[in-house]
């Protein structure tokens, strides 16, 4: 049903555009490019300027698409490329549900049960600053199946928190994919 | 019109191309699917240019106008430049009786996403020789630059398949999913270009910005849409954006007016999970085809629309 409400929701943003043919960029690069980075969330009247204007949310998504294009070229130029992190060897020396320390190069992920069942999951990813320097537009931590476990921007220590969203016991996920940072 | 008016280095085409696609996947789709499909399944190229015609005329080119004149002789002349890309209704006939097959076999089970992505794939196909044909030759630096491009597009492909070999089921489908993903395919070409620093260096592949102008330019399978449907997008629009959109569905007293069956077919649209399924089975099932049911969710939203639009004024 949430997916659901999302798709009407954007039927309904793109049946506004159809009838608008004056639309155009309603917020400047700039102002799209520091909520981009992080830097400054949208205010409400920007929020609606945005659902307004497709022609504005056609340039952010092409601006977010730009902006991990770049962070990828500068990893790979500067060689930060973190390897994604195998969870399967940490998980099996650990035979019920315990917390899970993965320590990679330029980052390491800190998987922390909150309850005794393992079904509420602390995530945080500390991240190495080369790498934060060369990703304004903040990361995705994802799995090898596609699966985004936690997206957004380091705070200032250098870590991205968040917890585990889904149905799935993560314990038993932990059993069959590995985790890779990327810029979102 | 003279000289070269597509110039992709600097994004236009990537430009034209997401137009398009809003006007061509998003807006009209319904009404060419409902063509195409309803109206003319297993047809040939010959019998398409018809319907594709009435569909450039009617729906498309009516739009492109009204926006070319909401823009004004001095305005943003975009709009015009797409308008020349619908110049062959023969050709783009040709390029949809090649994917006919696919495309209604999708609209039939009611995989309306997907139906809409391969008619996608397949206009995409169709502007990109529309743009030679209109457009004249690309150059030739930009064409040897395409070619190194072509080139090291290969070794990271090759590279990447090589290292998916020990790789199996969902992990391997992900793992080569970054062959479709332009930003990765850009970072990737240009490390691999100075990795190998041969041959002379090219002014316009010394950026990743400058690589992914010539991807979106040359590879007409790179999807567009997937900018406009990425979820991230949705964080920035108003919270309570969703659930004023389902008051207006789901309360019979609300403003939009829907009439009961609009409601139904909203709400089973968006709310239930409907497996694929045959128009036939569809009938049986629901006791109304699939074309009233899409008609009236189109409606439903169209009615919707004005009211949402009213609110993020307010």
């Amino acid at each position: 049903m949430k997916n659901g409400l999302a798709r009407l929701t954007k039927d309904v943003l793109d049946a506004i555009a159809a009838t608008d043919p004056q639309d155009t960029q309603r917020l400047a690069d700039e102002r799209l490019q520091a909520l981009i980075d992080g830097r400054e969330p949208l205010t409400l009247p920007e929020r609606r300027l945005l659902a307004r204007s497709a022609v504005t949310r056609d340039r952010l998504g092409w601006l977010r698409h730009l902006a991990r294009a770049r962070s990828l070229a500068a990893w790979q130029a500067q060689a930060l490329g973190p390897q994604p992190l195998q969870l399967l060897a940490a998980a099996d020396e650990t035979p019920s549900v315990a917390p899970v320390r993965l320590v990679g190069e330029h980052y390491s992920v800190a998987l922390i049960p909150a309850d005794l069942q393992g079904r509420a999951w602390r995530i945080a990813v500390q991240i190495a600053s080369p790498l934060i320097a060369a990703t304004p537009g903040g990361f995705q931590l994802v799995d090898s199946e596609g699966l985004v476990w936690l997206a957004g921007y380091p705070d200032a220590a250098g870590e991205l928190v968040g917890f585990w969203q889904r149905e799935e016991p993560l314990w038993e996920r932990v059993h069959r994919v590995s985790l890779e940072l990327v810029p979102q | 019109m003279s000289g070269s008016v597509y110039d992709f280095l600097h994004g236009q085409w990537r430009d034209y191309k997401r137009r398009l696609h809003r006007v061509c996947a998003v807006t009209h789709a319904q009404a060419l699917l409902d063509c195409i499909c309803d109206g003319c399944a297993g047809c040939g190229p010959a019998q398409l240019i018809e319907p594709v015609t009435a569909w450039i005329n009617l729906q498309v080119g009516r739009d492109l106008e009204g926006r070319i004149r909401a823009a004004g002789p001095e305005g943003d002349a975009c709009w015009s430049q797409c308008l020349r890309l619908f110049h062959s209704p023969q050709r783009m006939a040709a390029q949809l009786a090649r994917s006919l097959e696919a495309i209604c076999a999708a609209w039939g089970l009611g995989e309306d996403a997907r139906a809409r992505a391969i008619l996608w794939q397949t206009l995409s196909h169709y502007f990109y020789e529309a743009r030679f044909a209109v457009d004249g030759p690309t150059g030739q630096h930009r064409l040897r630059n395409w070619v190194r491009i072509q080139r090291l597009l290969a070794r990271v492909r090759r590279d990447l398949e090589v290292q998916v070999g020990g790789l199996a089921g969902p992990e391997r489908v992900w793992t080569l999913r970054r062959l479709e993903d332009p930003a990765w395919l850009a970072a990737a070409v240009l490390a691999e270009s100075q990795r190998t620093g041969g041959g002379p260096p090219l002014d316009d592949i010394a950026t990743v910005d400058g690589v992914l102008a010539y991807l979106y330019a040359f590879l007409p399978h790179l999807d567009i849409g997937d900018m406009e449907d990425d979820p991230a997008l949705a964080a920035h629009l108003p919270s309570d954006l969703p659930e004023t959109i389902a008051y207006y569905v789901n309360d019979p007293t609300s403003p939009a007016g829907l009439t009961a069956p609009e409601r139904a077919a909203l709400i089973l649209e968006y709310w239930s999970e409907v497996a694929p399924m045959s128009d036939r089975v569809f009938q049986d099932t629901y006791g109304h085809t699939r074309q009233t049911h899409r008609n009236r969710v189109a409606a439903g939203v169209r009615k919707i629309a004005p009211w949402v639009r009213r609110d993020l004024e307010s």
